[in-house]
């Protein structure tokens, strides 16, 4: 716990569970409450949608003080903005399970309050004016970053932290709409223009296809060396990019 | 003169011990209100002599001494009060009390001779000493005392009259100030009234009373967090205790070195009512944690600084320690009362207990799993679904045991059985959510009544006459807790509708083809918490299976180490309460265990070397008349399909 930060805002989002469709808290953003109860006290949760959802109940018996439920009636990235100024420390999940919520919400916010965003977060130390974070990197690498405030994070699944459902705190705590007229309409008109909505798609893997010999799998199946590849450490940022624009276009990944 | 001095000092005994009496009431008034009438003081005698023996019976040698040391005791100290404090000084009553006091003499020899290792090696570890071990000759110093100063012999020398005073001072010292002083002798007084005003009243109307009482939520009531949050009667309850240790030594998680012993949590709920510390509590510890580092006082939260979490979160609520207590106290409900506390206020169930209570919340089974999965394992068996518009006589209601697919063998055992006896049933599919068993036994009441509070909902959409059930567990909740939310359904275990099948002849059984050496294990919820042990017994003789007794059984059985939610919470001890209770199965050469429970057969089957482990219901499947001669269970299920 510190006084350095001043104000610290943590989103939450509806969550659904994947087997029972039932409602309930999106656990990374859990993560995300938890991990500001840890730094403050006090702090302020919003969430974007119905205050009526049953989810939100969740959020209080994690910790959360009081919800404010923002409107999604109008542009909520202008919503939450209106709300998240003078706030030293923004932290929330890495992407909402469904709903309005969901898409590039975190990266929107952080263009529109001109924020720099940190993603993938497992852990965060405060000091004055910057926190130290820990930052998730695949294969159980991890880098330490230091971050000027303010700023928003996005944590990742894996921090840890550990959550504490408590029944108890659903009673004290209390869920508040801030009601549509706290937000100018004017604005989210044209920005809602920029919103585009598409089915997910199938993340396509950035990889070259091989053919092998059924020797050359066996070998690949059975030694430890590295499969192939190329370090480029030579040249200037030009050149270096040059043997990869290559790379994709000797693959045929790109048709440009 | 020797008459004035014992008319004074009964006078004077009785006012010490009513005082005593008033200062220990105010301890006892920290505690909640609860419902009592002056009038129950006159159930004493017959929950006293009818109720209590039938437990102390078990043990005769104590039964006895203790009918000797007491009844003298109460005796002669009723006719001190007659001829000494009411100044008759008869001597024939005097012969009276000297009768009286030889009996209580004898008595207390016994109860001296049980500490000492003169007939025994060694006297029973669970036998509390410290001031205990005064006990035996306070009494013997009160009889002996009492019978020389009342011999109706005038040539008492004075030394000896003398010594006999002092003797009876002594005695007399004990008995008057144990109350007040919170010594052995308040179990007379608190034991006494502790009859009067149990908590549980049923349990004297020849009722089974196991039901939790349900909290309520809205009223922020959230179990127990100091010993004031006990209601005064179960505050005096915990005052009756007299360490007999009867509970230490039933007490599986004690047995398996986990931090829990009853005896010491009951003693541990005293030090907390009457404030101080354990440090006095000369019995067996907590395995792992040392006497004398807890304190408590009437308002000061509990865990931890008067009993750890660990040793709560050890009880598999198997109330063993409830069936064996002859002070007849509840602990169950004392450990689940402040389990719920740590769960409601703090979130701190450990291990994988909040995991599973989270699933419970957004899936409604253990394990987060699909509900439409609970009966694929009825999928092939032509069985009907239950719906609105579909009555049926039976509703199976199969419990979280339908996702194992250990347990799904025995449902399946058992929908061949009663395709078999053309029993109308269908199963509840989908609409099934968890009773909530596991979620109350680890604190968590809002699950749980959240749970049943659905169920209980979707149970009045359907139209059945009974429900069953093969997992005791599910028993429990559904007939003995919810009638508390408004759910009234007459609830039969298969073993007991089974073997009313057997009876009225709807369901033909031949001898089982079965030779090994069999032996049977009763469920704790099933037994303790429903009396029920004669229908698994009756089943399997009925199909010529001899049960060969294991050395605790029936209603006095050990716990395989699965209730209470223990599985999740998983505290350390030395070996594993399974393991404990095969080696019960092995020493008397059992080479199958029947079971009839599916968190007993998933304990008892995590045993690596072990007996094979079958429920009820497959050891009659497999006696099937219409099976005897079909080879397979592939064939079995379609004859009995096409018949």
């Amino acid at each position: 716990m510190t006084d350095s930060l001043k104000r610290i805002a943590v989103l939450v989002s509806a969550g659904k569970h994947p087997v029972s469709g039932q409602p309930r808290h999106c656990r990374n953003d859990s993560l995300a409450l938890q991990m500001g109860l840890n730094l403050a006290n006090d702090i302020l949760v919003l969430h974007a949608g119905e205050s009526e959802n049953p989810a939100l109940q969740d959020y209080l018996a994690l910790g959360a003080p009081q919800i404010n439920v923002i409107p999604t009636t109008d542009n909520i990235v202008n919503n939450l903005a209106t709300q998240l100024t003078n706030t030293d420390l923004i932290l929330s999940g890495t992407r909402a399970e469904n709903g309005d919520d969901s898409g590039l919400l975190p990266y929107l916010l952080a263009t529109k309050l001109n924020l720099a965003l940190v993603a993938d977060v497992v852990e965060i130390k405060a000091y004055e004016n910057k926190i130290e974070i820990l930052q998730f990197l695949p294969k159980g690498r991890r880098r330490r970053v230091t971050v000027c405030l303010p700023a928003l994070v996005v944590v990742h699944p894996s921090a840890a932290v550990t959550l504490n459902f408590i029944h108890a705190r659903q009673n004290l705590g209390s869920i508040s709409t801030l009601s549509a007229s706290n937000f100018d309409a004017k604005h989210s008109q044209s920005d809602l223009k920029q919103w585009h909505t598409c089915p997910a798609r199938k993340p396509i893997k950035l990889a070259a296809s091989r053919t092998l010999t059924g020797h050359e799998r066996l070998m690949a199946a059975i030694s430890s060396k590295a499969k192939g590849g190329a370090v480029v450490n030579e040249g200037n940022n030009v050149e270096k990019a040059q043997v990869i624009l290559d790379y994709l276009r000797e693959h045929q990944l790109i048709d440009f | 003169m020797l008459n004035y001095f014992i008319t004074a000092l009964f006078w004077l005994a009785t006012f010490i011990l009513l005082v005593g009496l008033w200062r220990r009431a105010q301890l006892w008034r920290n505690g909640q209100a609860a419902e009592w009438k002056l009038t129950q003081l006159f159930t004493i005698p017959k929950r006293y002599f009818v109720d209590l023996h039938h437990v102390v019976a078990r043990e005769p040698y104590i039964a006895r001494t203790h009918v000797a040391t007491a009844g003298g005791a109460v005796a002669a100290i009723a006719l001190v009060a007659i001829n000494y404090g009411l100044m008759l000084y008869s001597t024939m009553l005097n012969w009276a009390i000297v009768i009286a006091t030889c009996i209580m003499f004898i008595g207390a020899f016994f109860v001296w001779l049980r500490r000492t290792s003169l007939i025994t090696n060694q006297p029973p570890s669970r036998l509390s000493k410290g001031n205990w071990s005064r006990l035996p000759y306070s009494l013997l110093a009160f009889s002996l005392g009492l019978l020389l100063l009342t011999l109706p012999i005038t040539t008492l020398s004075n030394s000896i009259a003398v010594i006999a005073a002092l003797l009876l001072l002594a005695g007399s010292a004990e008995l008057a100030l144990g109350i007040g002083m919170g010594g052995p002798m308040k179990h007379a007084i608190a034991g006494l009234l502790h009859l009067a005003f149990h908590p549980r009243q049923e349990r004297f109307n020849d009722q089974l009373s196991t039901a939790l009482k349900p909290l309520n939520l809205q009223e922020k009531e959230f179990g127990i967090n100091k010993p004031s949050d006990f209601n005064w009667n179960q505050l005096l309850g915990f005052d009756a205790c007299v360490q007999c240790g009867k509970c230490e030594a039933a007490c599986p998680a004690f047995a398996a070195g986990q931090p829990l012993n009853p005896k010491k949590l009951i003693q541990d709920l005293v030090v907390g009512l009457s404030s101080g510390t354990d440090a006095s509590f000369a019995g067996s510890p907590y395995a792992g944690i040392p006497v004398g580092t807890h304190a408590g006082s009437p308002n000061q939260a509990i865990v931890p600084a008067l009993i750890e979490a660990q040793t709560l979160w050890a009880c598999t609520t198997c109330r063993a320690c409830v069936q064996e207590c002859p002070m007849l106290i509840e602990h169950v409900d004392a450990i689940v009362g402040m389990r719920r506390n740590l769960t409601l206020t703090q979130g701190s169930a450990p291990n994988k207990a909040p995991q599973l209570l989270e699933n419970l919340r957004q899936t409604a089974n253990q394990n987060g799993e699909d509900n439409l999965a609970r009966y694929y394992w009825a999928i092939d068996l032509d069985v009907k679904t239950i719906s609105p518009i579909t009555p049926v006589d039976v509703l199976l209601v199969a419990g979280e045991g339908a996702f194992d697919m250990r347990y799904q063998r025995t449902l399946r055992a058992l929908v061949k059985l009663l395709k078999a006896a053309k029993v109308d049933f269908a199963v509840m599919g989908a609409l099934e959510n968890d009773t909530g068993d596991t979620a109350r036994r680890l604190g968590d009441e809002a699950t749980f009544q959240m749970l049943a509070k659905r169920n209980i909902a979707n149970f009045n959409t359907l139209k059945f006459k009974r429900i069953l059930t093969a997992d005791p567990h599910v028993l429990h909740c559904l007939k003995n807790e919810y009638p508390a939310f408004g759910g009234h359904y007459e609830v039969l275990h298969h073993s007991t509708f089974l073997a009313q099948l057997v009876a009225n002849g709807a369901l033909k059984l031949s001898k089982s083809t079965e030779t090994r050496k069999l032996t049977y294990h009763d469920p704790c919820y099933l037994a303790r918490y429903n009396n029920e042990t004669k229908s698994p017994r009756a089943l399997l003789k009925s199909i010529g299976l001899r049960v060969n007794e294991m050395e605790r059984s029936g209603l006095r059985g050990r716990c395989c180490g699965g209730g209470g939610g223990a599985p999740l919470t998983d505290i350390a001890g030395k070996q594993r309460i399974p393991d404990i209770r095969i080696a019960d199965a092995r020493s008397i050469g059992a080479e199958v265990v029947a079971v009839a429970c599916p968190q007993c057969t998933a304990m008892l089957e995590g045993v690596i070397e072990r007996p094979e482990v079958l429920d009820i219901a497959e050891l009659l499947a497999a006696s099937l008349v219409v099976a005897s001669s079909a080879v397979t269970g592939l064939v079995i299920e379609s004859t009995v399909v096409a018949a």
